[in-house]
């Protein structure tokens, strides 16, 4: 592969965006600085959309590729050493005058760098961070950095950057050791968990270092995330969001994202060609992602090894309801926050409410329609005052039917009949 | 008894705490009192409309006493409130303040009880604020213009310059930059190494050939990047739409 000495800057930025769209992560949240009134930039925790792309998706950051040359030849991936592609390589100074330009004109609110591995994961994390050094220190950027790791690079150099970056980032790509095998032969768990490990424990560090000195220099103070792809691998839902839970509580990672696979290479590890990638199966992992983090549900919850695929037709937290219905109903002027969240139609910001707005009376269910709670689906597991909204008691069959015609982004895929009542025996739940 | 006040102010923050300022006292025995912004039909019988003049001190004194005694919070959700286009709020506004300060104990979860039905208008109010606030965060696009000055329109529904001004001194100290809201005519200028002020009534002349050398060649690099970070196979119009309404799309260099 010649590398075109001469390709413009367009050229450029059109091969290594273009070769980064497939690294989902979008954010720029996690971590809050004021400019320090000399450089330019500063971040916001909450993270700031500039805009969307025509796949719906926020654009947050430049995101792009330092090279998409690369030694690896993952089976998944469009730059593989294997595919024959227009390769282009940036230098540190043009990353640095992309970044600086587009952000001046509030384009982005920082740069997400990643790149193929040239060389070697060492020379390749080097040039990373020798480019994100000279934005923050010749530069004086104060913006938002998310740094990719290389797998298998040098525990010293994944410091260094740390100490650049706000959040960085190494995807696990798949659940399983023997998925990762397969389709990504120069990676593997180890080149993969071990950096994670080290920037936990050094992030431990210097959170203790930071309480002694708050002038400390901090270490990756957004964070870290990672991805894996979904549908690539045979790996059952089960697998996926209990290796997500494993990262959220043993790692301590901040965010886990999840891709439906896109084919883009012909390979016989890879499933075959044809059919829409897996979303509606992405839409469940995040819907089950956000149980995990913020309404308190567990992997073993939401599925098992005897269930281990998500209802196409349900979200999770309603099949869950649905399954442990002996938990309701909910009384919402006494029950306590996790409880309340638990109930279908009932999310973070309904609860909060709700627990503020009772400290001054007793709430009916048009008090609560108004603080946004969805009734239309709550109304089967809530009372208030003790009594539920309708006074006859629902069949089980009832509320399913009722919960799967508002479950409006759980259609069912085309080409499979609709299938009701059977709905209960496919599970082995016993219906009394 | 029929009577009420009704307190014509200034559509600014300043003006409709210089209402609760001067509105205070009026409410005190019972008797009901309004804020309104601008007279709208017919004036009603056995109302008294007094015009409110804003008030700099007047309107510090309440913003110190809302910040002292309700909390920075509550503070800054009835600022979002009082940018909004609602004809009530200012009305909501003043019975919000009188219930949280009532009895002489301060009750900074005051916003919390949203069966009151001014502190419900005043939760959905100010969040809608609130949200076109965080999105200008994002929309506003600078273009630089051969004087050297970063330059931007928008087109917002809500009063947010003031709103949005200190995130970008914070963000770009050592720019010469300008805001103008079309709509309002008003421009958030900012003068390098200096502090932000509000110009209103401006009239403004934009014309392609301001821009400086080398501004279309980024202009076209931003566009460019736009495109190729779209993965064909999840393309998502209604979800672009959803996210990106068009109304926002005029001033985004991406979009024109």
């Amino acid at each position: 592969m010649i590398i075109q000495e001469q390709m413009s800057l367009e050229e450029k930025l059109h091969i290594l965006s273009d070769a980064a769209k497939y690294d989902v992560a979008c954010t720029s949240s996690g971590n809050e600085r004021k400019g320090n009134g000399r450089g330019i930039g500063n971040c916001i925790s909450a993270g700031i959309c500039h805009s969307f792309s025509a796949d719906g998706r926020c654009i947050t950051l430049l995101k792009i590729l330092f090279t998409n040359e690369c030694v690896f030849d993952c089976r998944y991936c469009i730059n593989r050493n294997s595919n024959d592609v227009p390769r282009a390589s940036f230098t540190p100074e043009e990353v640095c005058r992309l970044t600086i330009e587009f952000y001046r004109r509030n384009y982005i609110e920082g740069l997400f760098l990643s790149s193929g591995v040239l060389h070697s994961p060492d020379y390749t994390m080097n040039l990373l961070c020798e480019t994100v050094y000279r934005l923050r220190r010749q530069y004086s950027f104060q913006g938002y950095i998310h740094l990719k790791t290389i797998p298998g690079a040098s525990p010293h150099l994944v410091e260094q950057a740390g100490y650049l970056a706000d959040r960085m980032s190494v995807n696990l790509e798949f659940p399983t050791a023997e998925g990762l095998k397969r389709l990504a032969p120069h990676k593997s768990r180890r080149t993969i968990l071990e950096p994670m490990r080290r920037i936990q424990l050094k992030s431990g560090e210097n959170k203790q270092e930071l309480l002694a000195c708050p002038h400390t220099p901090r270490f990756v103070p957004a964070g870290q995330s990672t991805q894996m792809i979904i549908g690539a691998s045979g790996e059952s839902d089960y697998q996926i969001v209990s290796v997500a839970e494993a990262l959220y509580k043993k790692f301590s990672l901040k965010r886990v994202f999840y891709s439906a696979f896109v084919q883009v290479n012909r390979d016989l590890e890879l499933p075959l060609a044809g059919g829409e990638p897996p979303f509606l199966r992405e839409h469940r992992l995040y819907q089950a992602d956000w149980l995990l983090r913020f309404y308190g549900f567990t992997a073993d919850e939401l599925l098992s090894p005897e269930r281990p695929n998500f209802n196409t037709s349900l979200d999770p937290k309603c099949d869950w309801a649905l399954g442990h219905l002996e938990q309701f109903p909910v009384e919402v002027n006494r029950a306590d926050y996790y409880t309340l969240l638990r109930v279908p139609g009932i999310g973070n910001k309904s609860a909060r409410k709700i627990m503020g707005a009772r400290r001054y009376g007793s709430l009916d269910f048009q008090d609560l329609k108004k603080m946004g709670v969805v009734l239309k689906r709550a109304v089967y597991f809530i009372t208030c005052g003790g009594r539920m909204m309708f006074s006859f008691k629902m069949e089980e069959k009832t509320i399913l039917e009722k919960l799967t015609e508002f479950s409006g982004n759980g259609a069912v895929p085309s080409g499979k009949p609709y299938r009701q009542l059977s709905l209960f025996a496919d599970m082995g739940l016993e219906h009394e | 008894m029929g009577e009420k006040y009704v307190l014509v102010c200034e559509d600014s923050i300043d003006g409709i705490f210089t209402g609760v300022y001067d509105g205070w006292k009026l409410g005190n025995c019972g008797t009901r009192v309004e804020l309104c912004v601008e007279v709208n039909g017919q004036a009603e019988l056995f109302s008294q409309y007094l015009d409110i003049e804003a008030d700099q001190e007047k309107a510090a004194k309440v913003a110190g006493t809302i910040q002292k005694r309700l909390g920075q919070e509550v503070y800054e959700q009835l600022c979002y409130a009082a940018c909004s286009t609602d004809e009530q709020k200012g009305t909501c506004i003043y019975y919000a303040l009188r219930e949280g300060l009532s009895g002489g104990n301060a009750n900074p979860r005051v916003l919390e009880n949203l069966r009151n039905p001014y502190i419900l208008k005043i939760s959905r109010i100010q969040l809608a604020v609130w949200h076109e606030m965080h999105r200008f965060l994002g929309f506003v696009r600078f273009r630089e213009l051969s004087n050297g000055v970063l330059f931007s329109v928008i087109c917002p529904d809500y009063a947010v310059l003031p709103l949005i001004a200190p995130h970008f001194a914070d963000r770009l100290p050592g720019e010469n930059w300008v805001i103008y809201d079309e709509k309002r005519r008003d421009a958030l200028v900012h003068p390098a190494g200096g502090e932000w002020y509000i110009r209103r009534q401006v009239e403004v002349e934009t014309c392609q050939g301001e821009k400086v050398r080398g501004e279309e060649q980024y202009e076209g690099l931003w566009k460019e990047f736009c495109g190729s970070i779209t993965v064909q196979e999840r393309r998502n119009p209604r979800r672009q739409s959803q996210n990106l309404p068009i109304k926002y799309r005029k001033h985004l260099t991406e979009f024109c």
